[in-house]
């Protein structure tokens, strides 16, 4: 188990004149086996929140645990931890094919050249192996990211926006190696603006507004915090229409509107009494987007600074 | 060693390898060797002066391994990418500073290679006797070492050009005159109290920095009483400012923010 216990980091200028919150009081829970989520705005502190996990920032208040023991940056407890920067932070003087034999290579395990060539291969990155990083372009770079991330198989993968600058194909087969070691038990930590992607891979996320934890919950919890609704359109504009139907309008002798998803039976039961043909029925769920909208709208918009 | 310690030398290695500066460095070395050994060739005499500039070229190529091996990993933020995986701070840090004096050690031996065989070819011409010649291959080594070292650290928390002039502000001669004016303040109690806490500061600051003149390391090799028991001691007062700057430099990456 991975958390985050009533953490707040503050950065300080020079003279300690300003001080900018960057999280307040933050406490997070990821399990083993979750595929966690950490979602808010520009500058809310998701970065600054994964960089206090990773062990980069150490917080002035609360502290950061990993089953039961604080982080050290570097000890051994980092031998089953992968991680992809935000930024392409890698040494661009080296070659693909070195610094995947680097970054493999600082890991306790042996990763063989077979292992490199193959991970280099389904990132589509085999062909430009020799080339040196700084000659990359950014979605090489990222893919390269992604491959020393997940060479060695970590047990806790921390992913910094990891589809930006993805192509599509590559992006699919990522999203898929993702399951497969979800499904393998890895923790799979993620930081993403793609809410759709984190809908599709995360089961647990935390919303995170200018430094404080919004909500943190299992994701089903959260995409059905606001109801779904039926959109219905049905034959009986001389029948009077229930109290619950809202948006409702007449074209022809048809009538739509949109009902609550839990007056379904109640709708079906007046449809039935007053012998009237339904025509469409669709149901619109509450996407991850809808309901981090819903939850983000009506805060102030007070900028917070994100590391 | 351990594959982390290995792994990084190897990185820094590269790294430098790949770098126009450290190379145009070597370059000139490669020259010089060619200039010594027409002056052989040609019958002349008095080969010790291009081994002194040899031993500077060889310094200098070393303190500019130190100034950028440090400082370029925390700019550019690649530092993260390592201290993110089971490699610690300290092994980083030790890389570093290995990888300066493996280059200067290496460079030095090469030196010291051609020194052999000219000693052996043309003893008479090289203008000096092969015991003076060890007195300064060894100061030479000693002093890059401890230059080399307090220059690592402070590229540790500033970049490399206040680093240099830090390095050319807090030279011994400097410090010593600073001491000398505070010790010396015969003005009123409580300022000459002031004064003396001001020079004991930096009597301290003395004590840390290392001291580095190739000229005076040349001088006194030549000279015809070679201080041996001072070489003795600078060495081991090498070894001793190593460690200090290396663990400074490690309780200094420590507290720094890295991202």
């Amino acid at each position: 188990m991975i958390q985050l216990n009533n953490v707040s980091v503050y950065f300080d200028n020079l003279f300690k004149s300003t001080r900018v919150k960057a999280l307040e009081d933050v406490s997070l829970t990821i399990n083993r086996g979750d595929c966690f989520a950490m979602i808010g705005q520009n500058g809310a502190g998701k970065s600054t929140a994964m960089y206090c996990l990773l062990g980069l920032i150490k917080p002035q208040k609360g502290s950061v645990t990993i089953d039961g023991m604080e982080f050290e940056l570097g000890s051994s407890m980092y031998n089953n931890i992968g991680y992809l920067p935000e930024e392409p932070h890698y040494h661009d003087f080296l070659t693909i094919d070195e610094a995947l034999y680097f970054y493999s290579g600082l890991y306790n395990k042996t990763v063989t050249k077979q292992q490199r060539d193959e991970i280099l291969g389904e990132m589509g990155l085999f062909d430009q192996r020799y080339t040196r990083i700084k000659k990359c372009s950014k979605g090489m770079k990222q893919k390269l990211g992604i491959a020393q991330a997940i060479i060695t198989e970590p047990d806790i993968l921390f992913l910094d926006e990891p589809t930006r600058g993805l192509d599509p194909i590559i992006s699919r087969y990522f999203k898929q190696r993702l399951i497969n070691m979800k499904q393998k038990g890895s923790t799979i930590i993620i930081n993403s603006h793609v809410l759709s992607e984190v809908e599709s891979l995360a089961n647990r996320a935390v919303i995170i507004d200018k430094g404080r934890v919004v909500l943190q919950d299992e994701l089903i919890n959260i995409t059905n915090s606001g109801e779904g609704r039926y959109q219905v359109e049905y034959e009986g504009k001389d029948v009077k229409r229930p109290a619950y139907l809202k948006n409702s309008r007449t074209t022809g002798a048809l009538v739509t509107g949109s009902i609550p998803e839990d007056e379904f039976h109640e709708f079906m039961m007046f449809l039935n009494k007053n012998k009237l043909k339904l025509h469409k029925c669709l149901l619109n769920r509450m996407t991850l987007e809808d309901s981090f909208f819903n939850i983000i709208k009506g805060d102030s918009n007070e900028p917070s600074t994100e590391a | 060693m351990n594959r982390q310690l290995r792994l990084n030398i190897w990185l820094n290695l590269v790294y430098l390898g790949r770098n126009y500066l450290i190379m145009a460095v070597l370059g000139i070395m490669a020259l010089l060797f060619i200039v010594i050994l027409s002056m052989f060739s040609s019958g002349g005499r008095g080969a010790a002066g291009m081994f002194i500039q040899l031993h500077s070229l060889v310094s200098a190529a070393a303190f500019l391994a130190a100034v950028m091996i440090v400082h370029n990993p925390i700019k550019d933020r690649t530092v993260k990418m390592i201290i993110t995986k089971p490699c610690l701070p300290d092994e980083w840090a030790a890389a570093s500073f290995l990888t300066v004096n493996l280059i200067s050690i290496v460079l030095h031996l090469i030196i010291l290679v051609f020194a052999v065989i000219m000693f052996a070819a043309r003893p008479d011409a090289m203008g000096m006797d092969p015991s003076t010649y060890i007195y300064i291959w060894i100061s030479s080594v000693m002093a890059v070492m401890v230059f080399s070292s307090l220059l690592l650290f402070l590229t540790f928390f500033m970049p490399p050009v206040p680093a240099v002039a830090m390095m050319i502000l807090l030279n011994n001669v400097v410090i010593a005159r600073i001491m000398d004016y505070c010790f010396n303040y015969t003005g009123g109690m409580i300022m000459g109290i002031f004064y003396k806490i001001i020079g004991a500061v930096f009597y301290i600051i003395y004590l840390v920095v290392p001291y580095f003149s190739m000229e005076n390391i040349m001088q006194a090799g030549q000279s015809a009483d070679k201080d041996w028991p001072h070489l003795a001691v600078f060495t081991a007062y090498g070894f001793v400012t190593l460690g200090f700057y290396y663990f400074m430099s490690v309780y200094v990456v420590k507290k720094r923010n890295l991202i």
